[in-house]
């Protein structure tokens, strides 16, 4: 780099990645602030609820997605995980009322894990592209649940009250305040220590940003890569338990079509789809944003089928400012 | 898929003999046809149910120009709704039925070739393109239908997917004629060879002088035409036009190019594997709605299908290097 250029006078204040959690930032507030004024109930505790429900269930399985992605691959099946395990554990809660919500949420994780572990088999021990192997178990899983659940449901009426109990227990008597946020949070923060202060965590961006270099210094990268497939599937093993638990119901169309939403998040908050970059605090931010996009579009009363439209636009628009913020910063 | 420039075929494809391979299955299958719904095999019967599997052959066709070309396209199946919407928007205004087909092939190779452009020109991975555009164009179709399902098409219009010809299905026509071009201009053109080169290598290619952008945009306007193509078929053999119609169908598509003996590392093909892939999955599907398998059994089998099919080269390869 030439001594004298604008550049290297003056360093940037931020780096581009707190550019864009910044830019995040402002425009959820800005967002809020715009929905609130068009409709002065949008921050009621209600509105609150939902938004936080969302955004923790969101969050916990765009934490697995972001760990994948960092490495460089893709999960498009965690959808059909989140619908699989959550129908087993309203299926359990109501055959077996009694069992303590602690095995429920034991049962909901191994029941991701396994699904995690056949998707991070094939594609890091076999070395084949993660988007075909996981547009192959989204149909799989999906098949499964609709075997399981024998296309029909599980109602509130059939199940035990705590079942609820495990997603929105309430914290300190606050109705949004609930248990799904605490667990998503505590995943977020878990995510974040290890993304950004072990040495496992740096690896991962090691092997995204050069698989085969990092293959060169010595790590193992289908071990790792296996260890997010993993991971990825117990969290969305969790999130979706809570999602049944939350709504108290399941179906065997549940998530159908999550899998975008959970992309999309960690998309927003600057995760690179071919690996390498990505932060823990960005993903929070493109899950609480898409949270309130999606919630302020039902309070305005927009058609649901803007909803995937719109979701569709928010991952073109935020890779095609990626690209373009790249390609100033290589000129 | 070591990232070490130069990648040697070890590891990556089927064995040249796959073709061999494949119509072997496909001589089983016709053997169980035999055996169990030996009515299935009478000429003018088995003509008349590949009109089931045509939409899947046409894409698949294409598909595998877009993978060996060392890319991929999720958004197929999300393109065939747009496509049926805008022949249905035209339909409802009184357009004239070769109108509306033109305008919806239009559209269809306006959204193949909107991917191209940002796989090409903005260089984001086809993966994130497609994956984006697939709930961006099936959200239009939704946004554009709402829950409804248009079905006022001219009678006239259900020749193309419901018409024959000496009792040879026009959409089983039209994917021969399709093969044909496809077969020639993959394996006997210039256009072809830089298809497998840009696969086997895209920065060589790009430096032996191979204008890569324009031959991948080429590549997804044809998909996207393609599809069109197989949406209008769709269209008019369903006689309708609904804002999911057609979902799921890129894993159809996708399993029958990766079986097709098309390697996912790029550079290696042949479309003739391909064809015979998209008879065998055609048949299974067939196999399967005779015996009354739910809709989501399929979806299990084919999918553990696309798996095994992935799996199949990588441990051939593995066994081989022993």
């Amino acid at each position: 780099m030439p001594a004298n250029s604008a550049a290297a006078r003056r360093p940037p204040l931020l780096d581009p990645g707190a550019y864009r959690t910044l830019g995040l930032f402002i425009f959820l507030v800005v967002c809020l602030t715009a929905v609130s004024v068009s409709n002065p109930h949008f921050l009621d505790i209600n509105n609150l609820k939902t938004m936080s429900s969302d955004a923790a269930i969101l969050m916990l399985a765009a934490a697995g997605q972001l760990l994948v992605m960092l490495a460089g691959n893709i999960d498009i099946s965690t959808s059909s995980i989140i619908a699989v395990s959550g129908f087993s554990s309203a299926l359990l809660m109501r055959d077996h009322p009694e069992t303590p919500l602690a095995c429920v949420a034991l049962l909901v994780i191994a029941i991701g894990l396994v699904l995690g572990l056949v998707n991070g088999v094939v594609i890091a021990y076999f070395d084949v592209p993660a988007i075909i192997v996981t547009l192959g178990t989204l149909s799989i899983y999906r098949g499964l649940n609709f075997l399981i659940s024998k296309g029909g449901w599980v109602v509130s009426r059939d199940l035990p009250p705590k079942y609820t109990e495990m997603a929105n227990g309430e914290w300190f008597g606050h109705p949004a305040l609930t248990n799904m946020l605490a667990v998503a949070l505590a995943t977020a923060l878990l995510t974040h220590l290890f993304l950004a202060r072990t040495r496992h965590g740096r690896r991962l961006y090691a092997i995204g940003s050069d698989k085969a270099n990092a293959r060169l210094i010595g790590i193992n990268v289908p071990g790792y890569v296996f260890f997010t497939y993993a991971v990825c599937g117990m969290l969305n093993g969790l999130a979706g338990g809570m999602w049944c638990s939350r709504y108290n119901f399941a179906q065997s169309s549940t998530g159908l079509g999550y899998e975008m939403t959970i992309i999309a998040s960690c998309v927003i908050g600057g995760a690179s789809v071919t690996g390498g970059r990505g932060s823990t605090v960005g993903m929070i931010l493109g899950a609480i944003m898409l949270s309130v996009i999606i919630h302020a579009m039902n309070i305005l009363q927009v058609s649901p089928f803007w909803k995937m439209f719109i979701q569709g636009a928010i991952i073109l628009a935020a890779v095609i400012l990626d690209s373009c913020m790249a390609r100033k910063n290589r000129a | 898929m070591a990232n070490n420039g130069v990648r040697g075929k070890a590891g990556g494809g089927f064995p040249y003999w796959w073709e061999v391979v494949l119509v072997g299955i496909l001589a089983v299958e016709f053997v169980l046809l035999w055996l169990y719904f030996p009515r299935m095999l009478r000429p003018k019967i088995f003509l008349g149910v590949t009109i089931n599997f045509m939409e899947m052959g046409i894409i698949a066709l294409a598909m595998a120009f877009v993978i060996i070309s060392r890319n991929i396209d999720i958004s197929v199946a999300s393109t065939i709704a747009l496509v049926s919407v805008v022949l249905a928007a035209l339909s409802r205004y009184g357009a004239p039925l070769w109108l509306c087909i033109l305008a919806g092939l239009a559209a269809g190779a306006l959204a193949g070739a909107f991917n191209g452009l940002l796989v090409t020109k903005m260089r984001i991975p086809a993966l994130v393109v497609t994956l984006a555009t697939m709930s961006l164009y099936r959200g239009a179709a939704h946004v554009a239908t709402g829950d409804q399902t248009y079905s006022k098409y001219p009678p006239a219009f259900a020749f193309i997917g419901r018409g024959a010809v000496l009792d040879v299905p026009v959409p089983l026509l039209v994917f021969a004629a399709l093969f044909a071009v496809s077969w020639f201009v993959l394996h006997r053109t210039t256009f072809g060879r830089k298809s497998f080169a840009i696969g086997n290598n895209q920065t060589a290619a790009l430096y032996s002088g191979i204008k890569v952008d324009r031959v991948l945009i080429a590549i997804f306007t044809l998909t996207g035409l393609y599809s069109a193509v197989a949406g209008v078929i769709m269209t008019s053999r369903n006689n309708s036009t609904r804002g999911n119609m057609a979902q799921g169908l890129e894993l159809d598509v996708i399993t029958a190019v990766v079986l097709g003996g098309v390697s996912m590392d790029g550079g290696k093909g042949n479309l003739v594997g391909v064809a015979l892939a998209v008879f065998i999955i055609g048949i299974i599907r067939n196999g399967m709605y005779a015996l009354n398998l739910s809709a989501e059994l399929m979806k299990i089998i084919i999918g553990c299908l696309l798996i095994l099919s992935l799996l199949l080269p990588r441990l051939s390869a593995k066994i081989w290097r022993k």
